[in-house]
């Protein structure tokens, strides 16, 4: 049989495990008693040495079972969890991720190398040395069930289990929909979504989910329900959706059933509920990944879409000269539907922040080990949305900041006892929306920045002159530290090296339309807070006209506007300035900086805000907000940085987007 | 008592429709709203037992409507009114709250059994 | 392409500047259009003309004449070859688009020296017409480092 095809989908689960296994072996290292833990890595390490085994990556499959049995003896209440034990399993997670980089790049599992992992199982002590044996050595029959028909029967039938031990009830569920019903899927996804909202979990559904979703069944759909509810209260959830003909409903059973029920019969309610709501959580996230999409064709759509946008614009142009009354409805309905259809389009790019976020307390939790400091790592708000390619784009510079904060911000232990803090230092990740923007916040209660130290710094390496220092606001005292060639750190350290490239973060940010500003108090903390736009592609901009040409700014960047006479403005020192409810603005005349040609004597003046501070721009004609469409001009116009890309508008001609922080800085420096 | 109805739809004609089929099985209308903005301040105003949404409307869709009412009111029971091929609409009211759905065109059987399941 | 090594008959796209004919190897040719609309990006390179946009897509403009280092007067009407070159579209305007040649090897002559343009590859002899042959990817790689 040709494997081939089940790779993508192959790599891509076995990626999600393996941060599973990050996450609950994280858990159980904070909390060694911890049996949810234990279980939710034996799960995942089973599911991965299944599904390695299946694919012929035998050598992967083999460090599963390895690891698998190195933690066997802590399950069966044997052997206690040790720091080593985890460092071990944490060495074969790593092992793992590179060999399912290997086999993404089309290589196989042959550089796995299973020594390291074997050495240190060896030396672990009596315990596991049982389980060092094992390695290389996987049974036959333990592999033969894997291979078989009905290994998901098999993996169902284990989860039931252990649901059943847990006090939990399994059932099978068969819903039959009307003949006649129509808009199948939806109108399973309300069972789906009943049985979920009301602590049921699903383990099991035929046809699959992905099936349901593509209308691929006929009138019936089988389920396993895993939930605390009784099996009335299942019934009539279900029987009060309208279109469902009948539900049937019966216990489901394993042989082991009525044994394992009665080995532990009773476990607290709360802990039923914990358990329940953890597994919802997965369920979930499994759900919003059951479809997956190439980005390069959500791309594709979102520039049909941009198309169409324009297409529709420009119908709407030409259709308006003739005033045609029958017409307009259609219009305006034609108007709706892109819209919907944009916000759609848009909403699918989107993705949870976590998928950024989870790797951080692996990352974390490795650097506190190596540096010997104790750190309380919190994440907020992982459930915030951004678009796919904002997302691709923060993971380097998060990691930047977070092992900043780690390395250079928070104090060794002895530190902070002395400074009468909390012996563990804390650092909370957090993301959130406001407006149309998503705000990141990596903040730590370590030493912070000095500002004297800044300045003396900044003037060291020629950042700043002595005149300057002394007007500089707080702000822009620790905007500093974004300046390339900065940095506090005496010494290069292992972590974060030496210039600890703030600069890169910034840059990347700024790329990214996005700002970065850091606020600090010496001695109690750093927060470092980035503000990025909820998507790239499409922007709310203010067209201008100078010369013959239409330019765009983007709104975000927009103070205010206002028409100008020439007598308006003043030069003050070979700058061109206005005055604005009594502060000076410098204005740069966009007519001149892009050679515009003629200039008349009718202007108006776009007040941008750049680094809390504002900046004109002279242009001829205002002409109005638009919402466009951003496209990159290419790697020809690379060095040309006062735009961030073009626009196609309504009548087919181009716009130029502005990108003003580099405008500002080049049209001054001049 | 018969239970209260809230009808939403922009579309006029719909509304009457659904109106004839409501009240003929033995429901009371108590409003009407023709976008989801009239939609929020309706329900507000009259708590009704149910509410029939329609999805696409000028001003405001029923499924920011839908979230908005949810938001005030975690009972509110609602039904979505779908078009054909709104499949993926559909689903997102239903995370928003929405507890049935309906087909255009109504069929008088589906409209009544959903109402009479909803407001159980 | 090396064309010294060339052992087999190839077509080429020429195009005329006045009187002066010019050919450029087809396979990177994606497109002849007329020239409409080009938005002139200020602060860019010279040789750059602007952008144009092409199916809406925003596809960068360059004047040939500035790799032929001519100074031929701009006419009104003129088409603009678009090439592929590293996946990436771009522009060229010409006085006019001729035709398709399929050239035999022994027309092609490398030896003649043409001093203009490092981008002059050789000459086509087609006949009494002589047909300079342009090295465009060569052009743009230079350029794309250059920046």
């Amino acid at each position: 049989m040709d494997m081939s095809q089940y790779l993508g989908v192959f790599v891509e689960e076995a990626k999600e495990n393996i941060q599973g296994l990050n996450e609950s072996v994280l858990e159980l290292e904070s909390n060694p008693e911890s049996g949810d833990a234990i279980n939710e890595i034996f799960r995942l390490m089973h599911t991965l040495k299944g599904s390695s085994a299946t694919m012929g990556f035998m050598k992967m499959s083999k460090m599963c079972h390895a690891l698998e049995s190195l933690l066997d003896s802590a399950r069966s209440g044997k052997a206690k969890v040790t720091e080593n034990m985890i460092d071990i399993i944490f060495l074969g997670i790593d092992k793992l991720t590179e060999v399912v980089s290997d086999i993404e790049n089309g290589e196989d599992d042959s550089k796995l190398d299973l020594d390291d992992v074997e050495r240190a199982m060896s030396n672990q002590g009596k315990g596991a040395e049982k389980a060092s044996k094992k390695i290389g050595e996987v049974e036959k029959s333990d592999t033969q069930t894997e291979f078989g028909d009905d290994i998901v029967e098999e993996a169902v039938k284990d989860v039931a289990k252990k649901a059943i031990e847990d006090g939990l009830s399994v059932y099978m569920v068969r819903v039959e929909l009307a003949k006649d019903s129509v808009m199948k899927s939806a109108r399973m996804y309300i069972v789906f979504h009943r049985i979920e909202e009301n602590d049921g979990q699903i383990v099991y559904s035929e046809p699959p989910t992905e099936e349901i979703e593509k209308e691929n069944f006929e009138t019936t759909v089988e389920l396993v329900v895993i939930t605390s509810m009784k099996m009335e209260k299942l019934q009539d959830l279900i029987s009060n959706i309208s279109e469902i003909d009948k539900v049937i409903i019966k216990p489901f059973e394993t042989k082991e059933n009525e044994v394992k029920a009665e080995k532990k019969p009773e476990t607290h309610e709360k802990e039923k509920e914990n358990q329940i709501k953890k597994d919802n959580k997965k369920r979930r996230v499994k759900l919003t990944q059951s479809v997956r999409v190439d980005v390069e064709k959500l791309d594709v759509l979102m520039n049909l879409m941009a198309e169409l946008v324009i297409s529709r614009s420009r119908i709407e142009e030409t259709l308006k000269k003739y005033k045609i009354k029958e017409v307009d409805e259609s219009l305006s309905q034609l108007g709706r539907i892109t819209l919907d259809l944009q916000s759609i389009v848009m909403k699918i790019r989107m993705i949870p922040i976590s998928f950024v976020f989870d790797r951080f307390p692996r990352m974390v939790r490795d650097l506190s080990k190596k540096l010997n400091k104790k750190i309380d790592f919190i994440v907020q708000g992982e459930d915030t949305e951004l678009d796919r390619t904002v997302a691709d784009e923060i993971g380097e510079p998060l990691v930047h900041m977070i092992r900043n904060s780690i390395d250079h911000g928070i104090e060794t232990e002895k530190e902070r006892i002395g400074a009468g803090k909390a012996p563990t230092g804390k650092v909370i990740l957090s993301a959130r929306q406001e407006g149309d923007s998503v705000v990141i916040e990596v903040n730590d209660d370590g030493r912070g920045f000095d500002k004297e130290k800044i300045i003396k710094k900044a003037l060291e390496s020629g950042i700043i002159q002595e005149y300057e220092a002394s007007a500089m606001s707080n702000e822009e005292i620790f905007s500093l530290t974004f300046e390339p060639g900065f940095s506090t750190s005496k010494k290069p350290t292992e972590v974060s090296g030496r210039g600890v490239g703030m600069d890169v973060v910034k840059k990347t940010i700024e790329s990214l339309n996005g700002n970065v500003y850091l606020e600090s108090v010496a001695g109690k903390g750093t927060k470092v807070i980035i503000r990025l736009p909820l998507t790239l592609s499409i922007i709310q901009a203010l067209l201008v006209e100078v010369g013959s040409l239409v330019y765009a700014v983007p709104i975000s960047a927009v103070d205010s506007t206002l028409a100008i006479k020439e007598n308006n403005i003043k030069d003050v020192e070979g700058q061109k300035t206005v005055l604005l409810r009594g502060e000076i603005v410098p204005v740069i005349d966009l007519r001149l900086h892009f050679d515009a040609g003629a200039i008349s004597e009718k202007m108006d003046l776009v007040v941008t805000r750049y680094k809390d501070r504002k900046y004109g721009f002279i242009v001829d004609k205002l002409l109005g907000q638009q919402d466009i469409v951003i496209k990159a001009l290419g790697k020809l116009f690379k060095d040309v940085k006062e735009f961030s890309g073009g626009a196609i508008l309504g009548n087919g001609s181009i716009a130029l987007i502005i990108d003003v922080p580099s405008l500002v800085q080049k049209a001054l420096s001049r | 008592m018969a239970k209260r109805i809230l009808i939403v739809d922009d579309a006029a004609f719909m509304r009457m429709l659904l109106k004839d089929i409501v009240t003929k099985a033995g429901y009371e209308v108590v409003g009407e709203a023709a976008n989801g903005n009239e939609a929020i301040e309706r329900y507000k105003e009259l708590k009704p037992d149910v509410v029939t949404m329609d999805i696409t409307m000028p001003e405001m869709s029923g499924i920011e409507a839908t979230k908005e009412i949810m938001r005030s009111d975690p009972k509110a029971n609602i039904i979505m009114c779908s078009a054909m091929g709104q499949q993926m609409m559909v689903v997102e009211a239903i995370q928003a709250g929405a507890k049935d759905f309906i087909v255009k065109p109504f069929q008088q059987g589906r409209v009544v059994e959903a109402l009479s399941k909803v407001s159980k | 392409m090396n064309l010294g090594e060339l052992s087999k008959s190839f077509e080429v796209l020429g195009f005329k500047f006045g009187e002066h004919e010019y050919a450029i190897e087809i396979s990177i040719v994606e497109m002849i259009v007329e020239e409409s609309q080009i938005t002139p990006v200020p602060n860019s390179k010279r040789f750059i003309k602007g952008v144009m946009n092409l199916r809406g897509r925003i596809v960068p403009v360059i004047d040939m004449r500035s790799i032929l280092n001519i100074d031929y007067e701009e006419k009104v009407a003129s088409n603009v070859i678009v090439a592929r070159i590293e996946d990436t579209e771009i522009g060229f305007v010409v006085d006019k688009v001729t035709e398709v040649l399929l050239v035999d090897p022994t027309e092609m002559d490398t030896t003649m020296k043409v001093e203009e343009s490092k981008y002059f590859k050789g000459v086509v002899k087609k006949g009494e017409r002589l047909l300079v042959f342009i090295d465009i990817p060569k052009f743009i790689e230079d350029k794309v480092n250059e920046i």
